[in-house]
């Protein structure tokens, strides 16, 4: 059974008194371990089929189960604690929390589970460490570079060990050299962790990291491609 | 229990690091709370000096119509007479000299009495003695509210109205009159109010009723035992006759009592607004919080609990600086003679800081509630 299993997935809006289909009856199935780029044209549906993969936002007809759970049948608060135990999230514009440390942001989705201190503690070390920002520990983000910040972010991200990490153009805001190191990071944390990865991007070379990518228009499957 | 602890940790952390913002919002409550305080132990002092209460038991006798201790002169003879009257259980004559009749809220009341009657008052001194007082002309016991307005010791010297006295003890009273007064010896104040005139002069009898019921009675006996005399006088228990000396101040008191009671609401009015457009500027991080889990009783949990701590600190503060001000300052608001004292009752501090607190949840409960219902991918979007 695959991770994810997309049915018949479907995302409408209202805009200007109009139906707007962002997503329509999209079929998708993303394996565990598996290491996926989400591709298409602005409005293809990209970012929705992501948010609603994260759970932040609700289909408006089909099926969508993630790890064997529908996640349209969780109210806003099951849905919430869902995320914070399966997901994590990185954004574009990496959106930590400017008045925490690098150390307290990292922590914050911990403080959704019962843990010791010491347990926690352990935990943010591992995760900044795995970032290589071991020594900036409590640096606030204005005092951290674009790269490090969303090291940061991944950090905060993977810190609970979740099931899916997702990631909505994770280099969009970066330059060459770090949208290469955070690439090299989710490069690793697929291949020594398995840890099974979504990412958003518009970026053909950052698309080609990934194991497969899948390409999306007006919301439906245009096509999937496999890495060599 | 973890999980809740943990949210008001990150309220904690989080208006730690804001603290500019903190400090405006807790500075902005504390004044609210101690305006609040003080306005509500005036009110109560207001009422204790004003409000005739069954078991009273203290007459004033007042020259009639007339209004002011420069005015009001009784010869010093009245007060065998009155002392002879049924209902009465000791009379003292008192002579008084202030350096001010109108409202002022720095007023040095000079009451002259005999050493006999002080004796017999048994009046509780913090410091000096009646001894010291009882041996010097110019000796003076100084309430200690006056004490403290004036910064006085035993031994300083006190001078207002062209009269000069030495500290020789500081009178602690239950009466705001008293402790708001100079008690000097009549004789020595008679002859510095007389200036080369006549003394045996006073200003008012005090008196006391050995019943509380016959209070009117003896007051209108009094009155009808001197009204075809050369000095017709005007008997009232001390509270109407406070509340009638100091109408003015009254009204004042009343006055400020509802525009105080107007900042408050305009403070909250202040405080729930800049909470509203704080939560509002805070969307993008809320919507950050949702995604990484916490649910919507979680995120209202942090917005209530940095009310929650703005309202506790401001309230605690503001209670605290308010008691401190108002008990070390001896402030008293005096008109006519007649001094009305703040009431520092610990029951109206502790009011008003529990009300800081709660206007602080109040404040918040708003934002709280919209920052919790706020569609999460709306957030995500920039909208809020």
């Amino acid at each position: 059974m695959s991770l994810i299993e997309c049915r018949s997935l479907c995302k409408d809006y209202q805009r200007g008194g109009e139906a707007v289909h962002v997503l329509d009856h999209l079929d998708l199935a993303i394996e565990r371990g598996s290491y996926t780029a989400l591709m298409g044209p602005s409005g293809s549906g990209k970012t929705t089929l992501l948010n609603l993969l994260a759970g932040i936002d609700r289909a408006t007809s089909g099926h969508l189960l993630v790890d064997g759970t529908d996640l349209a049948q969780l109210d806003r608060n099951q849905l919430a604690l869902w995320r914070s135990r399966h997901v994590g999230y990185v954004f574009q514009l990496y959106n930590l929390v400017p008045v925490l440390s690098a150390y307290e942001n990292v922590e914050l989705p911990l403080l959704l589970h019962d843990l010791t201190t010491a347990e926690r503690h352990r935990r943010v070390v591992e995760a900044l460490e795995s970032v290589d920002l071991a020594t900036r520990h409590g640096h606030l983000p204005r005092q951290l570079s674009g790269g490090q910040e969303q090291r940061v972010a991944i950090a905060r991200a993977l810190v609970t060990q979740p099931t899916l990490l997702l990631a909505d153009e994770p280099t969009g805001d970066l330059d060459r050299t770090n949208a290469d190191a955070v690439m090299d990071l989710f490069g690793r944390l697929h291949r020594e962790r398995g840890q099974t990865i979504v990412m958003v991007t518009h970026d053909e070379a950052i698309a080609r990291r990934a194991e497969r990518t899948v390409r999306l228009e007006k919301g439906r499957l245009a096509n999937v491609e496999v890495a060599r | 229990m973890n999980a809740i602890l943990s949210r008001i940790r990150y309220a904690l952390r989080s208006a730690r690091r804001q603290r500019m913002r903190t400090v405006a919002l807790v500075a902005g409550v504390a004044l609210t709370t101690a305006l609040a305080a003080a306005i509500a132990c005036i009110d109560l002092g207001v009422r204790d000096a004003t409000t005739t209460r069954a078991g009273e038991t203290k007459l004033v006798v007042y020259r009639e119509n007339r209004f002011c201790p420069f005015a009001s002169s009784l010869p010093q003879r009245y007060d065998r007479q009155i002392g002879e009257l049924p209902g009465v259980a000791a009379v003292v004559p008192v002579k008084i000299v202030v350096s001010n009749c109108r409202a002022s809220l720095d007023v040095v009341t000079f009451r002259g009495v005999p050493e006999d009657d002080l004796r017999a008052m048994s009046p509780r001194l913090s410091a000096g003695s009646i001894d010291a007082w009882v041996t010097h002309g110019n000796g003076a016991l100084v309430g200690r509210e006056l004490a403290a307005r004036r910064g006085l010791r035993v031994g300083s010297s006190l001078s207002a109205a062209g009269i000069e006295v030495v500290v020789d003890g500081i009178l602690e009273s239950d009466d705001a009159q008293w402790r708001n007064s100079a008690l000097t010896h009549l004789s020595f104040l008679q002859e510095r109010a007389a200036r080369g005139g006549t003394g045996g002069i006073v200003t008012q009898f005090d008196v006391t009723v050995s019943d509380p019921s016959r209070l009117e009675e003896v007051a209108r006996s009094i009155d009808d035992r001197f009204r075809s005399d050369e000095s017709p006088t005007a008997t009232r228990p001390q509270t109407a006759f406070v509340a009638r000396a100091a109408r003015d101040v009254v009204a004042l008191a009343g006055f400020s009592s509802m525009i105080g009671i107007g900042a408050v609401l305009a403070a909250f009015g202040l405080l729930a607004t800049t909470m509203i457009n704080v939560t509002r500027h805070r969307a993008r991080e809320f919507a950050v919080l949702r995604t990484l889990g916490f649910t919507d009783g979680g995120i209202s949990t942090i917005v209530l609990g940095e009310g929650a701590l703005v309202g506790a600190l401001g309230g605690l503060l503001g209670a605290g600086s308010a008691w401190l001000i108002l008990s070390k300052a001896g402030l008293a608001f005096a008109m006519e003679g007649v001094s009305i004292a703040p009431r520092l009752d610990g029951s109206i501090f502790a009011l008003a800081a529990a009300a800081a607190f709660a206007a602080g949840l109040l404040a918040t409960a708003v934002p709280a509630w919209t920052a919790s219902r706020a569609q999460l991918v709306d957030l995500l979007r920039g909208g809020s």
